[in-house]
Parts: C-alpha cells; sequence; structure tokens
C-alpha cells in the first residue's frame, strides 16, 4: 500500500540582479537541466527579476557521478509531483511578491517546463499576467473548469521548425487542440531547435511587454 | 556590479600606467624610444565552424607603447559569418580602443569593442545592428615584449543577449571566448 508523508523542506532558486524590479518573470527549466546554467540564457530589460526554480528531483545525468541535472516529476506517482511542484510554485511566488509588492507576475516554461507552467497557472494560485510555452507541450490532462484561467491572461507558444522532439506535425496538433478548448493562444515559429537562444528570448521579451503595456 | 568591475580594472590599468609615466624619469622608453619606434602591429585571423554556424575573417590591431610593458591602441575585426540557425549571413565590422599590460609572460587586456553585425535574432525583422563588447581578458606570450605570440581568454562583462560571439562560447551562454594572435613591433 502506497502512502504519503509530508515533511519540510527547502528548494533553491536562482535570480539575475534586479534591484527595483517592476515585473518578475519566473523560467521553468526542461527536464534534465539545471537552473543555475538555464536562467543565463534570459537576459532581458533593466526592470525584469528573472527568477528560475529548480525542479524538485535532481540526478546524475550520466551514470553516477559528474554532471547534475533536474526534473520536474516522471511518469512514476506524477500526481503527487504534481501538488508537490504547484505548492511549491505557488509559496515562491507568494515570497517574491512579499518581497516587491508592486510587481506583475510572468511565467516561461522550456520543455518539460512548458507543462509545469501550465500545471501550475491551471492548478495553482499564481495570478499571472503572461504565460509562455517555450519548445512545449500543453498538458492534457487539466481540468476544463481551470482553462477560463487561461483566457484571462496572455497565452503565447513559441516553437521551434527543426524541433527534434516534435514535428510541425504534432505542433499544429497542439495549435488546434488551444482551439478546440477555447484558448487563444498566440503563436510564433522559430527557425532553429529545441532550445532557447538568447537574442530570441530578448527580442521576444521586449516585445510581449510592449504589446502588453 | 560587472560593468562596475570592468570600469574599475580600466581605471586602475590607466592611472597606473600614467602615474608610472610620472614617476619614472629613468624609463628608458620616455628618453629614448622615438614615437614611431613605440608602434606595433598585429592581429589575429579567424576561423570557426561548429553548432550550424561558421566564420572566418581577420582582426588588425595597431598599438602605441606608453611604457615598456603597457600599450594602448585600436582593434578592429571583419569577418564574414554564415548562420544556419536564423538563417542570416553577412559580413560583420568591429572596432575599438584597448589596453593590455605585458609582465612576460602574462598578458593583461581590457578592450571596448562596438561591432555591426547581421541581426542574430530570428524574432527580429531588423537586418543589421550594432552591439557593444566589453573584454577582460588574462593569457599569456611568447616572444619578447616586442615580438611576440599571444593566447588570451576575454571575459565580456556586456555580455549583449545579440553578441555576434554569442555563437562560439567556450561554455554554451558564458560569454567567455579564445583568441590567439601576433605583435611585432615597427621599431
Amino acid at each position: 500500500m502506497m502512502q504519503h508523508i509530508e515533511v519540510k523542506r527547502s528548494y533553491r532558486y536562482y535570480s539575475n540582479d534586479c534591484e527595483h524590479p517592476e515585473r518578475v518573470l519566473f523560467v521553468l527549466h526542461g527536464y534534465g537541466q539545471h537552473p543555475e546554467f538555464f536562467i543565463r540564457k534570459f537576459k532581458a530589460d533593466e526592470n525584469t527579476l528573472i527568477i528560475a526554480p529548480e525542479g524538485l528531483h535532481r540526478y546524475y545525468l550520466q551514470g553516477y557521478s559528474g554532471r547534475v541535472g533536474c526534473s520536474w516529476m516522471t511518469s512514476d506517482d506524477r500526481q503527487q509531483d504534481i501538488n508537490d511542484y504547484v505548492n511549491y510554485l505557488d509559496a515562491l511566488a507568494e515570497k517574491i511578491k512579499a518581497e516587491f509588492p508592486d510587481t506583475e507576475l510572468h511565467c516561461l516554461g522550456f520543455s518539460q517546463g512548458a507543462a509545469t507552467a501550465s500545471r501550475w497557472l491551471a492548478l495553482g494560485n499564481s495570478n499571472l499576467k503572461s504565460l509562455t510555452l517555450w519548445c512545449g507541450v500543453f498538458p492534457p490532462d487539466l481540468p476544463e473548469i481551470s482553462l477560463d484561467k487561461f483566457n484571462k491572461i496572455s497565452c503565447n507558444l513559441v516553437y521551434a521548425k527543426q524541433d527534434e522532439f516534435a514535428n510541425e506535425e504534432e505542433i499544429k496538433k497542439q495549435i488546434a487542440k488551444f482551439d478546440n478548448s477555447g484558448i487563444k493562444f498566440d503563436v510564433r515559429a522559430l527557425p532553429g531547435k529545441h532550445d532557447v537562444k538568447p537574442q530570441d528570448f530578448y527580442v521576444y521579451w521586449t516585445d510581449l511587454i510592449n504589446q502588453m503595456n | 556590479m560587472k560593468k562596475l568591475l570592468f570600469v574599475s580594472f580600466l581605471f586602475c590599468l590607466f592611472s597606473s600606467s600614467a602615474q608610472y609615466w610620472e614617476n619614472d624619469t629613468t624609463s628608458k622608453i620616455k628618453s629614448t624610444k622615438p614615437f614611431k619606434e613605440r608602434l606595433y602591429v598585429g592581429g589575429r585571423a579567424d576561423l570557426f565552424f561548429a553548432n550550424n554556424y561558421g566564420l572566418f575573417g581577420l582582426g588588425p590591431l595597431v598599438g602605441y607603447k606608453i611604457t615598456e610593458n603597457l600599450s594602448a591602441g585600436i582593434n578592429s575585426t571583419i569577418r564574414y559569418s554564415v548562420n544556419g540557425n536564423n538563417n542570416r549571413s553577412g559580413w560583420e565590422f568591429g572596432a575599438g580602443p584597448f589596453a593590455r599590460c605585458v609582465f612576460s609572460p602574462v598578458l593583461l587586456h581590457g578592450e571596448l569593442e562596438m561591432m555591426n553585425h547581421p541581426e542574430t535574432s530570428a524574432f527580429s525583422t531588423a537586418k543589421r545592428r550594432f552591439t557593444p563588447m566589453a573584454w577582460l581578458g588574462l593569457g599569456f606570450i611568447q616572444g619578447d615584449e616586442d615580438n611576440y605570440m599571444y593566447f588570451l581568454f576575454k571575459y565580456d562583462f556586456i555580455d549583449d543577449p545579440a553578441s555576434p560571439y554569442r555563437n562560439f562560447y567556450l561554455v554554451n551562454d558564458f560569454p567567455l571566448v579564445y583568441e590567439a594572435g601576433i605583435v611585432i613591433s615597427l621599431g
């Protein structure tokens, strides 16, 4: 019989150097990435505080030593992991909001982080102003009642035309899924592979902020 | 913070040389070397192919020896890049002032560079753009302090997201590059 126990534990997150933020962008890494390195991909204007939370599970990328990566969840006991990371991200957002009360909150999820970001918006109390799924999929298992949350904010999908993990046909299916769910996503395509390039992010982010203002 | 460190470094470099110039009345270079003999030329050849990106070009420089160890001058870059990641290719032109200290075999190098190059972001509608770099480098030389070959690791304190050097950072998304070149004294 499987059972769970609740304990107190700590989680890491990384941030850029931003003294007076007007907005906060949570960037959620993909499977096997490390937030310390992942955050280097995000160069934004001086008023954007970037927060890169670490996925709940650390592991060695190869064998039993060497480089460490993180994941948000696996297929094993997934619902409990989803509950855990939604609570963790809610607590983190609350802490940041207490520190910087006048800021807007935004979230960008890359790859596995995209599904994580979507679930956080759907199931948590994040109060986001925008959601960006970058080379990632929208989870198919969200409760219908939570989908309203997506239409209240700016939702964006950035996909790569040469993505190793999803061909264009799959992405079109994904876009059709958004339409069927009644969620309006602004879709943009990149010529590259499964990655966030800092130069692309910078232009994208600047455009998004200008659009929302 | 990083900008402050870089500016402090350049300030120290120039102020120490100025102090040296004022105080060291026995300096050989001050009393004996005419203007032309303090000049040097040099540069590097750039060739890089990896990660769906390639370039070739030259980086000529001209410098002036303020003291035996310290010099300043103008560095430049001209090269052609082919970027398969965003299907943008073209000429890149860069130039800017530099200062370097040579205490053989150690080489300390500070440089400001402005580069005009093809737009690096696929999302941008612009075709070309200007990008600044502020380099601080540490390396070593082979040869004497007048004529030498140098090997240098340079760190870009600005790390602009559009930097054309980003494609050949030594470590992913960390603004460190490697450079090798030569310096020949005209004296």
